[in-house]
């Protein structure tokens, strides 16, 4: 097949400002919720969608790959989560409705660009709620052995390739996340900061007693698979990292965004790898890294084998239980809400952007997502679904990085809410640090990665490339893009 | 064409005045029904019973008296007095007795004034009900002289907002007055914090706000022509914002339909139409599901939503 011009052209056709500012009714009077969000709370939305994701299981992951020096691999992932998140900052800023990372590249860079950012967040959110969701069965079940002395059999507690038949905590979870989205129920401002606060108090309760056991000759050797392991673990580490994007998401809702968005980027960043750093010196200095292996629900493990007793454990696990369903939810609900723009433009069937008229909600679009995700975590490995999470994340944010580069040289006299500071070194570093983080990850990811989009190309080329409303022209396009 | 009144102890002056209202125009004559509790059929030692049932004989001839008075001479009325194990269903027979096309009904008294508070009896009849039940908020004392002056629908394109939206274009014939089709937009659903951005919930209300239209459309285009009407999207950040943020005039009854959710829902969740109830200073015809509509003689919308099914 040869590409003539025009049919480049039409692979690159982006989606005019004015019709994203259309569909959200924004350009109406009254409707749109009246909102001002301040640096405390961005920040602790940064946190709160933050913390939760990885930093309960991603341990027993990443010890074993690079020793005690995990503790370096958590600086390297924190630093390229933050570079990408201002990059994603400024993205977001340019574009004067608050969205994904499939809106800004749809409008940006183009449809064919956009639908391969969408299957990336597939991952980003569908498969890292599915891994999350692993994550909080592990948690109950070690709440349900400390506290009543017994935990369910392997065969209905892991999947196929860990020695089990089903995950089913982790398929219940999804499935009473979902019939919570089905009726609309969202989290509250106010309850996500106490979430917040339940994560960083349980966290730091393991780092108190951590700290107790500490042994220095834990730490030794430091790096036992060198530089190289180092890398490998900060890539399955990055997944923990997912969520800082929810401060640059929110555009134009913050007050004075050129100073707020970098702001609270940076302090959700410090607090979230501080925490993590913390939680990881605790860890790694109070049982020989060999011990991490296969340590199912990591943290609480560790502190039964300080203290000995049942309690904090059982406490650590309770407010595990409670802070990743929270963060299954939000993750869930993210997704649901993407495929539904996508209806919405055309690219996926429009019964992704059917609202149901009892309860308002994508009622049908939230039902195929969380059969979808509760599939994928009911009978895939953990490990799998991390790596696969921190691939689709990583190369959306380097489209994102490459994205504010190719938009100051295409479009430079766009307004930009946000500008991030010493370009072009921050988007360039920020990409070369996605590229090194995804050189690190095991070959079956890329395998399973080249398939997914595949599986996602062969979606575009069927149906999106002919459905998509700007194909057909039925797209509000009367206003063009700001100049 | 015949209503009935449900002259219970709470809220039984508020029933009357509604009923009063829907009286004045369309043809219509009340029924106004008091439930008495069933007695035991047989003598007991002492006679306590027939003591009770001098009382129960006291308190409905007061009750009748009081609601003779109030309601004057014009209109047309006639009074009963059923016995039933419960006031639901003792209502529900003396509507079907005297073949009622809707039930007036007023609030518990716990609720605040102007708004209707659905206590047991409303809860009961709002599951068991055959026909509309028609709902006074608390203290409803219209201006002397008031008549049924517009019909709001509160649509959604569900089929329970459908057999709404029969009841709520066969009551504006009836009493030939116009009719306004109301949609919602509630935008109660923000997510903290969202991974996608704010504004995805306001595209979610944007496509609810296009489908809504398109349902009115469909629904509209049933209508006979003698029917003015009206139809309008309103936004809110709630149900009592979005409710409250309409214009209503004296003597407007608001009609929802109602899904009849199971108990668990029902205390964990509420339905939408429970809140519109909640909310609305007007008075609430709920269509229960099921319910018999036939408040119209010629019925032209029923049969052309039943076409277009």
């Amino acid at each position: 097949m040869s590409t003539t011009p025009a049919a480049r052209r039409s692979l690159f056709r982006k989606k005019p400002v004015g019709a994203l500012v259309h569909e959200t009714g924004a350009d109406r009077e009254g409707g749109e919720l009246a909102r001002s969000i301040g640096l405390f709370q961005l920040t602790m939305f940064g946190v709160g969608a933050t913390v939760g994701t990885g930093i309960f299981i991603v341990l027993s992951e990443a010890v074993p790959e690079a020793g005690p020096g995990v503790v370096v691999s958590f600086i390297l992932a924190g630093i390229t989560a933050a570079l990408t998140a201002v990059c994603y900052a400024e993205l977001a800023s340019t574009i004067p409705v608050s969205g994904s990372s499939y809106s800004y590249t749809y409008a940006t860079m183009g449809e064919i660009v956009a639908f391969g950012v969408a299957a990336c967040l597939l991952l980003e959110y569908g498969v890292s709620s599915a891994a999350v969701s692993v994550g909080w069965g592990q948690y109950l079940n070690e709440f349900f052995s400390d506290v009543f002395g017994f935990g369910l059999p392997d065969a209905i507690n892991a999947a196929p390739g860990e020695g089990g038949f089903i995950n089913l905590p982790a398929v219940v979870l999804v499935t009473l996340c979902g019939l919570l989205l089905m009726r609309g129920a969202r989290e509250s401002a106010t309850a996500n900061t106490i979430m917040v606060l339940i994560k960083l108090t349980v966290l730091l309760l393991f780092v108190v007693i951590g700290f107790s056991a500490f042994q220095g000759s834990n730490l030794e050797p430091f790096a036992p698979f060198g530089v190289a392991g180092i890398g490998i673990a900060a890539s399955s580490i990055f997944f923990s990292f997912i969520g800082l994007d929810a401060v640059s998401t929110a555009g134009e809702e913050v007050h004075n965004p050129q100073r707020t968005l970098p702001l609270a980027i940076i302090f959700a960043t410090v607090i979230v790898t501080t925490v993590y750093v913390l939680v990881a010196i605790a860890g790694v200095g109070a049982q020989p890294y060999g011990q991490f292996e296969g340590q199912e629900a990591g943290l609480a493990a560790i502190l039964r084998e300080i203290t000995g007793s049942n309690v904090w454990p059982a406490i650590l696990a309770a407010g595990a239980v409670i802070s990743i369903f929270s963060v299954t939810l939000v993750t869930l609900y993210g997704q649901t809400r993407i495929l539904f723009a996508m209806g919405r433009d055309g690219m996926i069937p429009s019964v992704f952007h059917r609202v149901d008229p009892h309860t308002l909600v994508p009622v049908r679009n939230t039902m195929i997502v969380c059969a979808f995700v509760g599939l994928l975590a009911g009978f895939v490995p953990l490990g799998v679904l991390i790596d696969l999470t921190s691939m689709g994340t990583l190369i959306a944010f380097t489209v994102v990085s490459i994205g504010v580069i190719i938009l100051r040289r295409t479009q430079p006299d766009l307004p930009r809410g946000f500008r991030v500071p010493l370009y072009p070194v921050v988007p360039l570093i920020s990409a070369l640090f996605c590229l090194y983080l995804i050189t690190g990850l095991p070959g079956t990811t890329f395998l399973l990665f080249a398939l997914w989009l595949g599986v996602a190309a062969i979606v575009y080329f069927t149906y999106s490339v002919r459905h998509s409303l700007l194909a057909r022209g039925i797209a509000d396009t009367s206003e063009e893009p700001r100049q | 064409m015949r209503y009935l009144v449900a002259l219970t102890a709470l809220g039984g002056q508020d029933a009357l005045s509604l009923g009063r209202v829907l009286a004045r125009t369309g043809d219509v004559e009340l029924t106004v029904c008091v439930v008495i509790p069933e007695t035991w059929g047989y003598p007991s030692p002492a006679r306590v019973d027939a003591e009770y049932a001098a009382f129960l004989q006291q308190y409905t001839d007061n009750a009748i008296a009081e609601a003779r008075a109030s309601l004057g001479d014009d209109e047309r009325a006639d009074f009963v007095v059923t016995s039933a194990s419960s006031a639901s269903e003792g209502l529900i027979n003396a509507a079907e007795a005297a073949g009622a096309a809707l039930i007036s009904l007023g609030s518990a008294r716990h609720g605040p004034l102007g708004r209707f508070t659905p206590g047991g009896i409303a809860n009961e009849m709002l599951h068991a009900s055959p026909v509309p039940v028609a709902l006074a908020p608390q203290g409803y004392r219209p201006s002397p002289g008031t008549r049924l002056s517009r019909v709001t629908c509160a649509f959604s394109g569900s089929t329970q907002s459908r057999s709404a939206f029969d009841a709520a274009a066969q009551l504006s014939r009836r009493h030939g007055v116009p009719l306004r089709l109301i949609t919602f937009v509630v935008r109660d659903h923000q997510m903290y914090p969202s991974l996608v951005g704010y504004d995805a919930e306001d595209l979610v209300a944007e496509q609810w706000r296009a489908q809504a239209r398109e349902a009115q459309e469909r629904a509209l285009d049933t209508l006979p022509e003698d029917v003015a009407v009206e139809a309008g999207v309103i936004d809110g950040q709630n149900w009592d914002d979005a409710v409250h943020s309409l214009s209503w005039e004296e003597g407007e009854v608001l009609v929802v339909g109602s899904s009849r959710l199971g108990p668990v829902a029902r205390v964990f969740l509420g339905s939408n139409s429970t809140k519109v109830v909640r909310s609305s200073p007007v008075p609430v015809l709920v269509v229960p599901r099921g319910a018999d509509v036939h408040l119209d003689d010629v019925e032209p919308a029923t049969r052309g939503s039943e076409q277009e099914r």
